[in-house]
């Protein structure tokens, strides 16, 4: 497992944007993945289910508490326990986020990767790095989950679009860049439930059920490395056939490679919650351009020739999505 | 495998070079030019008009950028760490398809400065013999300024450049650069129009003494028709400018230029999606270029004349591949091809925030602002400072796309929560910056090779590229971050201003530039250089390797005035002395 480097692709000058650059481990981690997900499916809803009934009705349980949490309404979201620190037991949004639920369209469009379960978790983090506030519609209103699942869904992208996957995957330096075979959607899957598992361990509570000072304290302690077994796959990472030094450093020694670390899934997390609020609309976030909004970001406008030496007044144009865009230069599509 | 007919001339890579030699010589000769392109066709029209304005899909998943699931470099700093893929893009974004890079560069258009061209001369007759550092392999290019002026040029013309001459013939001019050399006429347009923020630094620099001077310019300031009759249209300062295609032509790049010339004349056909991996040769001559078409499949196709221009890294993979140029060895120190591997050195820069201004920093293209040439090359007195070289330090807003550009932010500001929303409420569309694009000296520990592990889609060994930053380099970055850098920020005002200036260890991590240079450098001696100053290579006369790949070390500006000018120079010598008599050059 690699050290996330600490270049923050938001923090550098328009001249040279950076672009997101952690790591997370090698391997495939199945089984224990399976473990964790049945520990929290476990303490769905904040009610303790016995285990057995679960592995009956578990998926279905989970579902509907999550879609509810998701805002697709139903007998759950109203049935639901209030839970200690606020919102409803799957969901901190249905109580502080509710706010910005006005602002933005509250139903579920559907998962193509996530089941709804992991979706919750999500949308939970994402809300509290860019929370619904004073300062108007955060992560939840743009949609910034749906943007991830989108994204997850289409086949051969990285970290950033195509990349290079023949082995051997060594570890490296931070400065040779993220190492690792595992694909973008593993490391969501591995995140999220180890996420889940963290908050179990820390407030005996799932992440979406936790007070958002709580969730504000797990994300803080993942952005510093903690825990430093996130994500820790039971599996032994094994020597991969072909590499040309069998005594290298691929994780023979700790099961750290078959993880994903916990900043660098802090920080994959917040570099795609942060391109989902500010993407075009046409990628599945930024719903209704509430991102572009916040700091003033116009959008798709084919020339600003009239405007660009209007030094120091602000500028008074619309917002224009891509979309809107190409109905105007689109020929009738 | 299917050998084909035998063509008159063969072009690998159908970027800015070949656009070039193909335009040339389908304009000058009756030959017969085919151009293997690895990548696709797009145009402004459909492709840039209709989509370009997505940031996610074109500026971080890389549209238009080398497809690295089929071919990458590895990377280490030293010799003594394994080299590992750069499995993500970071450092640069080489192009892909026909047009190459510049379909989606910024658009900054250099001439590098007369010294350049000479510049272990320079350096030692002005300081002596022990003052460069003893590993660095700087070396002359074989080349001088006036050699050079025609073809740089013939270039800015075919291109559309915009900008304000600083010395014509010798005289200097008031509002260019003063420290350029003599060129034979002015700009062929006009600079752009200028943003706020590069205009806070213009004033700056100026009330502090400077000479400062609009960013010469490949984005169009007005509607220009090239000698070629080729059109650009105005640029509309998008702000979707660097890593995207231009939504309505105004970027200067081969599509708009050379390349629709040049198949205007019949005579060229461009194979899209063929990848070339070897140059045959036998006898001292090259024969035949193998490539994998658009089906994987292996074709060989016989030539006369084979040129390449498939970019730094290629050009250099595609040598060794075949064998071609003794391998550069950095323990012996021996053989050129690989020898003088350089970047350009960033670091230095400024960003300054405002509480009482707004920029509209959306607005923008990859080329309009302003510079200062004062702290460039040897432009200032080195003795004492204890490292040689500088930078070009110039302010340009090229639009901030908020997914990557919603800062920078002042240090202070939290990197997410409540705090982080207010900080980029206030600060996003309130800063300015600047920043200085350094020398890259050569050494002797820098160099590209083969990788001994890692393979690309098709088998064949990956480019290795060995390469850190130097005390030298380290020293001028603090310097010039301490001096300039620092006296120009504290003039611009504002709330808050942060000053950066250190580099420890080169990182492919962070986007930092496609400046890639050497590896087949030229001169005029065989044992310091692959080609000769005509770019022919020196062991089989009719293969030409054209591209930074030929600079043997990096100037503090931009690369691609200097390719382009090149690029003219290699097709005035194919045409006027290599074809009416084929062979060594030099
Ligand atoms: C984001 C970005 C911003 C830039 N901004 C600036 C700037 O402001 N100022 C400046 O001076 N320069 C800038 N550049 C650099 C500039 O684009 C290059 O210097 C220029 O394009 C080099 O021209 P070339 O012909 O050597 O290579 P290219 O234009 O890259 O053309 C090479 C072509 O060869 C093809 N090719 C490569 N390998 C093979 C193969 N094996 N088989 C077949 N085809 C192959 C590639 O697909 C490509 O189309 C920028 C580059 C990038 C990426």
């Amino acid at each position: 497992m690699v050290t996330p480097d600490p270049t923050n692709e938001r923090t550098l000058p328009t001249s040279s944007p950076d672009a997101e650059g952690p790591d997370a481990g090698q391997g495939p981690a199945e089984p224990t993945v399976r473990t964790v997900a049945f520990d929290l499916v476990g303490e769905m809803g904040g009610r303790r289910i016995d285990r057995r009934r679960l592995l009956t009705t578990g998926a279905a349980t989970g579902l509907a508490a999550t879609a509810a949490t998701l805002g697709a309404g139903g007998a759950l979201a109203q049935d639901a326990t209030p839970q200690p620190g606020g919102g409803t037991p799957a969901g901190g949004m249905a109580g502080h986020d509710m706010a910005g639920m006005e602002a933005g369209p509250a139903t579920n469009q559907g998962f193509t990767v996530f089941v709804p379960f992991q979706a919750a978790i999500i949308q939970a983090a994402a809300a509290r790095l860019i929370p619904t506030d004073e300062h108007g519609p955060g992560a939840t209103e743009a949609g910034v989950v749906y943007f991830i699942d989108r994204q997850l869904a289409k086949e051969g992208m990285g970290l950033r679009g195509r990349q290079y996957e023949h082995g051997p995957f060594l570890e490296g330096e931070p400065n040779q860049g993220d190492q690792s075979q595992m694909p973008v959607r593993d490391r969501f899957r591995l995140g999220i439930f180890a996420l889940e598992s963290f908050a179990q361990q820390t407030f005996n509570k799932g992440f979406v059920a936790c007070s958002p000072e709580e969730q504000d304290k797990l994300l803080s302690d993942l952005e510093q490395g903690i825990p430093e077994n996130f994500g820790g796959a039971a599996l032994q990472a094994q020597p991969l056939p072909g590499s040309p030094d069998q005594t290298s450093n691929i994780g023979l020694e700790t099961d750290a490679g078959a993880s994903v670390g916990a900043d660098a899934f802090f920080t994959l997390l917040l570099n795609w919650t942060m391109a989902g609020f500010f993407c075009d609309p046409v990628q599945g976030g930024n719903r209704d351009m509430v991102g572009w909004k916040l700091i003033g970001f116009p959008g798709a406008h084919i020339s600003y020739f009239n405007e660009i030496e209007k030094h120091n007044q602000p500028f008074q144009g619309e917002y224009i999505s891509l979309g809107q865009y190409q109905e105007q230069v689109g020929g009738g599509i | 495998m299917a050998t084909l007919p035998k063509v008159d001339v063969l072009l690998v890579g159908f970027g800015l070079v070949n656009g070039v030699i193909a335009n040339e010589l389908s304009k000058q000769t009756g030959l017969n030019i085919v151009a293997l392109e690895r990548g696709p066709y797009r145009d402004t029209f459909p492709d840039f008009l209709q989509d370009h304005f997505d940031e996610w899909r074109y500026a971080v998943q890389g549209e238009l950028f080398q497809d690295l699931s089929r071919n990458t470099v590895t990377f280490r700093n030293e010799r003594a760490q394994t080299a590992l893929p750069m499995r993500q893009w970071g450092s640069f974004l080489p192009g892909n398809g026909v047009g190459g890079a510049m379909v989606h560069w910024n658009g900054a258009s250099w001439r590098f400065l007369p010294q350049h061209f000479e510049y272990r001369t320079h350096l030692e007759n002005r300081y002596g013999a022990g003052f460069l550092p003893e590993d660095t392999t700087i070396q002359d290019w074989g080349v001088t300024w006036d050699e050079m002026e025609p073809y740089f040029t013939q270039y800015e013309k075919t291109f559309g450049i915009g900008g304000k001459a600083g010395n014509i013939r010798g005289e200097i001019q008031e509002g260019g650069n003063p420290f350029e050399g003599p060129r034979s006429e002015e700009y062929p347009q006009p600079s752009p129009k200028k943003p706020y923020g590069p205009t806070l630094f213009h004033e700056a620099a100026t009330q502090l003494g400077f000479k400062s001077f609009p960013q010469p310019s490949g984005n169009s300031a007005g509607s220009y028709t090239n000698p070629d009759g080729m059109t650009l249209a105005p640029c509309n300062y998008c702000g979707f400018c660097e890593r995207f295609g231009c939504h309505v032509g105004a970027k200067a790049s081969p599509i708009l230029t050379v390349i629709p010339s040049a198949l205007k004349s019949g005579r060229v056909q461009v194979r899209q999606f063929s990848n070339a991996f070897r140059v045959n040769h036998r006898n001292g001559q090259a024969v035949s270029v193998s490539y994998y078409d658009g089906a994987g499949r292996e074709q060989e196709q016989p030539a006369d004349l084979i040129v390449l221009g498939a970019w730094m890294l290629e050009n250099v993979r595609l040598l060794l591949l075949s064998g071609i140029g003794q391998p550069y060895d950095p323990v012996q120190n021996t053989g050129v091809v690989g020898r003088n591997y350089t970047y350009q050195t960033g670091g230095a820069g400024a960003t300054i925030w405002y509480d009482d201004k707004v920029m509209n920093r959306f607005m923008g293209a990859g080329a309009v602002g302003y510079a200062i040439d004062e702290f460039h090359s040897d432009n200032f007195d080195h003795s004492g400072l204890g490292f040689f070289g500088g930078g070009n330090i110039a302010s340009n807003q090229t639009g901030a796309r908020p997914i990557q550009s919603s800062g920078p932010l002042p240090e202070e500001t939290p990197g997410w929560g409540s705090g982080w929303k207010a900080g980029v409420k206030q600060y996003y569309n309130r800063s300015a910056g600047f920043g200085m694009q350094g020398e890259s000296p050569a050494y002797r520990q820098n160099y590209v090779d083969l990788d001994p592990t890692y393979r690309d889609a098709w088998g064949n060994p990956l480019l290795r590229m060995t390469f850190n930053w130097t005390d030298n380099e380290r020293k001028m970055v603090r310097w010039i971050a301490d001096n300039p850098i620092t006296q120009i920020a504290n003039a611009m005002g504002g709330s808050i201003t942060q000053i950066r200036g250190d580099i420890s260890n080169y990182s492919i991590v962070p986007y930092q530039s496609t400046h890639c240079q050497g590896g087949a450098v030229m001169g005029s001696d065989p044992t310091t250089s692959v080609v000769n100053t005509f770019l022919q290579t020196w062991e089989l006369p009719n293969l030409f390797v054209v591209g930074a790949s030929a600079f043997p070390q990096n100037a503090g500006y931009n690369p691609t005035g200097t390719v382009g000018a090149l690029a003219y120079r290699a097709a005035d010598a194919i045409i006027k002395q290599y074809l009416p008599n084929p062979g060594p050059l030099a």
